[in-house]
């Protein structure tokens, strides 16, 4: 890859507490093959810039139509605005124009060197705490060289500070394998046991994903398992049971983490204008989430909420 | 002193849980309504009618000897440290000599008002109108500083330019010796007052007044003594009619201690908790001064504490309670204030700012077995008083921030967090000697002091945001149309940004010498007409130098202002400068008119600023140095003044709830602020402009110079998820370690719970920053829609 390339990010954060170890930084790159019916990230799952529009904080005042050179953007019937994704090229003009902040583009292109200026600038809380760069999405290995040389070249940096990703591991094992030297810790996603379940939850089967899994444990990779918790969907003892059966066979991880259910993303959906597919859906009760906690720890895992 | 640092630390404390005794403390406190007494009023205006014509010294004197003469003894149930500074926990005496005007013209309001309502019976109210509040007309300090106060400063006053909290209270910023009462004990004063007055020049024109001074600190030693005795012979009054034993027992242990102290210099661990209430309350009855500051309390009592650990008098669980039981003491304190100025500090807790941790004089870490009950007592009690400072030192060891940080995550605010190297280096440059710098402590929110010997008397605000709006309004004030300031031009003619700076800052220099005369005249009328003999005697050199305290007798005096806005005005520069000069988006004229309208039919422009100007608080570095220069330019004007008895001026940047009043008084700002709207806190960014999170905004913060000012004052939120398990403790630390390694002297922790959602709820443009986080997800609060707000208030409410 050259130097200078560009990847899709779609947010940088500071004080990052739980995906990983210490005050991190997580890069959160855009673009995922998974469609999960419960992510609370939607902005984050097209491989593409989009542009939002964000009901409560818009004034009316029609600068956005006067900017738009693509006439991407129109009053809508309710009186709100709608951006036509067949039409919007992302150019952030309807952004800068608009007073309400009530337009956003989620995902810039950045160099690599962008980012790492940015991450740096944390340096010294990591360094305070033993944190690092997260890297997430989205899907990180979906943007492999960039991934891999925002990596090593942060490493290289920062002198051998931590790195971890958070993957869904729905890549080749290539993109894996070139990213292993580089990277101290995945944060390895398990969203159901059984490849047909995992197709209607996620739009794909798992078949690759536990290969990976297995193949990163064998190569001596340091593997935190991360579940989602989605009542009745895959938090029955027979998924459960299943899934520390295969966690336990992958024999060098130690530790899950639960994350229950929650339906705080839904909003996203509709400023995207997409259907939320688990519409209605209550939040995971404590109850359930204990009894999968209880259940799991009984396997002998080190059982985290939240991470 | 023994020193600390050498006992190894015992954080573990085996009771986890408040005794009964203190739980009903805590209830009694809770379920009495906060009333004012007259009793302290009737015995000062009875002494003061008969000691018309006497000098001052001697009149104030007496007036303390006679208020604790006659003050009513109360021991409550169950107490292990008594005494009370009026009839009820949670009571307010009434200082008329000081001001009473404001309570006369709201007796009969007082229980009704919206902020700190007090009772008044009828009985007070009587006693009050007839035998006090006539004799004091025109006798009050308030009155003296009224007569004074020149009509140009009146009108900045009134405005909301500069304030001086001295007309409803009296100077105070009191961080008092009160290791000396523990190691010499009213007796051993007496000693330095003979030996003091021994030294005396006979013939020195001025002996006659030092002479007095002398005799008024013996005269008040003396009658607290007799105060003590008082307490003493109550409790053996109860103890006689005390069927349990056990009860009865305290009671005659509780008057055996004060029968020595304070008047003998104290033994052991419970001795030196009464010793030091005692000492506390007769500074409380002497003066309504602002903020009585414990100081270094887990310094000055450890030795105490240790003795009696080791003697086996007390077990770590007893004398755990023991402290319990004086938070609950510390509680029942608060003052009835003019409405005014609640509104600048609107609440009931009373600045008694307690620190632990920090530096010994030598320079190591100073953190103590009793640091960690302090921190204790927070978690037992969850009292709002005392405010508990925790001062962090590159030594201080790992262990005791953690335990802050758990203690933190309870969501009471506590402990504030200090950097105690920035404020010794601060110390230092402000002529402190190394030693006494290590050994100071922050008093009142922020500011740092030398315990025992130090006048740091900040003197009030100075709202930087009015002095912005009167440099883009050629010094007319733009509510109310009248001329504050100086005429430094038409805006519409500023044809660089630095012409707006230059006229920012002949408003600043204007103000600043204002407020300078305005403190001059207040302090003068204080030291002419308000001795404070108590307060001098724990208070080194007053007494060796024969020179009251108010008089300036304290070995070390520094001045200071609070600067109020710093973030509202970097933001409203930085809005300027990108909008009317770089983009040039708006005319002058234009944004003018914009705030003489308060953005009426402009809220597409309005809204522009808001949201298209890079602001203070994200690690911008343009707009970071907006508050840099905002900084240098009020520090640059300040420290070039002197007091009218020689201290230096400096800066500090504190608000406690200034920004709220002063907004009120302060029209629209450029950042697109409102009028009457808040101002920014302390060194904070604007509500809901800093939108990079904690890590960016102490980066921009600590881009001040801190050690440059007498204090700084940074809140951040934080939500519970951020703190959910120990290792998250850890995170917080390094945070914390992270800023102060970067110069940050302040930061005070808020956990996002109920009440900040709802006021989010409410006012969603104060919270637009406000991020909630749960595993994997994150959005703006405001964003959201009620539905999901509701959800994520109950997820807060059960710690989710
Ligand atoms: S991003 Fe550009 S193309 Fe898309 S709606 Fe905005 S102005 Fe139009
Ligand atoms: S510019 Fe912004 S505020 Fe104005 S109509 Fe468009 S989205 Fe709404």
């Amino acid at each position: 890859m050259t130097r200078g390339a560009t990847g899709l990010v779609f947010d940088i954060r500071g004080f990052s507490l739980h995906d990983g170890p210490g005050l991190r930084t997580t890069v959160f790159l855009k673009g995922c093959p998974l469609r999960c019916r419960w992510c609370c990230n939607p902005e984050s799952q097209r491989a593409h810039p989009e542009a939002v529009w964000i009901a409560e904080r818009c004034i009316g005042c029609n600068r956005c139509l006067e900017v738009c050179a693509a006439r991407a953007i129109a009053p809508a019937a309710d009186g709100g605005r709608r951006i036509d994704p067949g039409r919007c090229d992302a150019c952030g003009r309807c952004v800068e124009a608009c007073p309400g902040e009530a337009l956003q583009i989620f995902g810039r292109r950045m160099t690599v060197e962008a980012v790492l200026a940015q991450v740096a600038r944390d340096a010294l809380y990591a360094e305070h705490s033993g944190g690092g760069l997260t890297l997430s999405g989205g899907e990180p290995l979906a943007q492999p060289e960039f991934a891999l040389e925002l990596l090593r070249r942060y490493r290289r940096e920062e002198k051998g500070a931590h790195t971890a990703v958070e993957t869904s591991g729905e890549a080749d094992w290539e993109v894996l394998e070139a990213l292993l030297p580089e990277v101290d810790l995945f944060l390895y996603d398990l969203k159901h046991p059984d490849p047909a379940a995992h197709r209607r939850l996620t739009g794909r089967g798992n078949e690759r994903i536990l290969e990976n899994a297995r193949r990163l444990a064998d190569a001596g990779a340091e593997l935190v398992i991360r579940m989602p918790l989605i009542e009745g969907e895959n938090d029955d003892p027979r998924a459960l049971g299943a899934a520390a059966d295969f966690v336990a066979s992958l024999r060098v991880v130690r530790r899950i983490d639960l994350l229950p259910y929650h339906r705080l993303g839904e909003p996203k959906y509709r400023r995207l204008g997409r259907r939320y597919r688990l519409e209605g859906k209550p939040a995971a009760s404590p109850g359930r989430v204990e009894a999968a906690r209880a259940f799991l720890a009984g396997c002998g895992f080190e059982v985290r909420i939240g991470g | 002193m023994k020193t600390a640092a050498a006992d190894t630390p015992r954080p573990e404390n085996p009771a986890h849980h408040p005794t009964p005794r203190v739980v009903r403390g805590i209830e009694r406190n809770r379920n009495t309504r906060p009333e004012v007494h007259a009793h302290r009023a009737v015995s000062v205006t009875r002494s003061f009618r008969e000691t018309e014509g006497e000098p001052i010294a001697l009149r104030r004197a007496k007036m303390l000897a006679r208020v604790l003469d006659e003050h009513p003894v109360v021991i409550q149930e169950g107490e292990l440290i008594v005494g009370m500074k009026a009839l009820t926990p949670r009571g307010s005496p009434v200082y008329p000599e000081i001001n009473c005007s404001w309570l006369e013209r709201d007796l009969d309001r007082l229980a009704t008002r919206k902020d700190t309502p007090f009772h008044v019976s009828e009985e007070t109210k009587h006693i009050l109108r007839t035998e006090v509040f006539p004799f004091w007309k025109g006798r009050q300090i308030a009155d003296r500083i009224e007569e004074a106060v020149p009509e140009e400063i009146r009108r900045a006053d009134e405005r909301g330019v500069i304030y001086n909290y001295f007309r409803s209270r009296s100077i105070g910023h009191i961080q008092a010796g009160y290791e000396k009462v523990l190691r010499l004990g009213m007796r051993g004063i007496l000693a330095e007052v003979e030996a003091a007055e021994a030294r005396l020049d006979r013939g020195a024109p001025d002996f006659a007044g030092r002479s007095r001074f002398l005799e008024s600190v013996a005269r008040v030693c003396e009658a607290v003594v007799r105060f003590a005795a008082r307490h003493a012979a109550e409790a053996r009054r109860i103890a006689r009619g005390t069927p349990d034993p056990l009860r009865r027992a305290e009671l005659e242990r509780i008057a055996a201690i004060l029968d020595r102290v304070p008047e003998h210099p104290a033994r052991g661990f419970h001795e030196a908790l009464q010793s030091f209430w005692i000492t506390h309350l007769v500074l409380n009855l002497e003066t309504p001064g602002h903020a009585f500051g414990p100081g270094r309390f887990d310094q000055y009592l450890h030795p105490f504490y240790r003795e009696s650990l080791e003697r086996g008098e007390l077990t770590a669980d007893e004398a755990q309670e023991l402290i319990d039981c004086l938070w609950v003491k510390f509680d029942e304190i608060t003052l009835a204030k003019d409405s005014g100025e609640s509104q600048t500090s609107s609440s009931y807790p009373d600045f008694q700012n307690l620190n632990i941790g920090g530096l010994t004089r030598t320079g190591r870490d100073a953190v103590n077995e009793l640091s960690y009950a302090c921190l204790n007592a927070l978690e037992h009690t969850r009292l709002p008083q005392p405010g508990l400072s925790a001062q962090i030192a590159s030594a201080t060891a790992p262990k005791f921030l953690l335990r802050c940080c758990e203690v933190l995550r309870l969501g009471t605010g506590m402990p504030a967090m200090f950097n105690a190297d920035v404020l010794v280096l601060g110390m230092v440059n402000r002529g402190k000697s190394l030693e006494d710098a290590r050994a100071s402590s922050l008093n009142g929110c922020v500011a740092g002091f030398c315990d025992g010997k130090d006048r740091m008397a900040s003197s009030g605000y100075f709202n930087l945001a009015k002095a912005l709006e009167l440099a883009l309004n050629d010094g007319v004030d733009r509510l109310t149309g009248e001329r504050l300031g100086p005429a430094t031009g038409n805006p519409r003619d500023f044809s660089r940004f630095e012409d707006v700076l230059a006229a920012f800052r002949t408003q600043v220099e204007h103000f600043v010498a204002l407020k300078v005369r305005y403190d001059d005249l207040v302090r003068t009328i204080y030291a002419e007409h308000c001795p404070v003999p108590f307060t001098s005697a724990l208070i080194e050199d007053c007494v060796a130098a024969a020179t009251d305290w108010h008089a300036g007798g304290s070995r070390y005096k520094i001045a200071t202002i609070s600067g109020v806005a710093v973030g509202t005005v970097a933001d409203a520069l930085s809005a300027i400068r990108t909008h009317v000069f770089e983009r040039q988006t708006v005319s002058m004229e234009r944004l003018i008119a914009a705030l003489d309208r308060n953005w009426e039919g402009d809220e597409a422009l309005r809204l522009a600023l808001v949201n298209q100007t890079p602001h203070y608080g994200n690690d911008d570095e343009a707009a970071d140095a907006l508050a840099v220069a905002v900084q240098e330019m009020f520090c640059t004007a300040v420290e070039r003044h002197t007091d009218c008895q020689g201290a230096r001026y400096w800066v500090d940047l504190l608000p406690t709830t200034s920004h709220i009043a002063l907004g009120e008084l302060t029209g629209a700002t450029p950042d697109g602020r409102r009028a009457g709207a808040w101002l920014s806190e302390g060194v904070s960014p604007v509500q809901g402009h800093d939108r990079r999170g904690p890590t960016a905004a102490m980066r921009s913060v600590a881009k001040l110079d801190h050690a440059r000012t007498n204090g700084t004052l940074l809140n951040l939120k934080i939500s519970p998820q951020a703190l959910r398990t120990d290792r998250d403790l850890h995170k917080l630390a390094a945070l914390i370690r992270g800023y102060f390694s970067q110069g940050g002297h302040h930061v005070q922790f808020n956990i996002v719970d109920r009440e900040i959602l709802l006021e989010a709820m409410d006012h969603p443009e104060r919270h637009r920053n406000l991020l909630i986080r749960v595993a994997g997800y994150s959005d703006y609060f405001t964003l959201l829609s009620r539905d999901i707000q509701l959800e994520i208030l109950s997820r807060a409410e059960h710690g989710l």
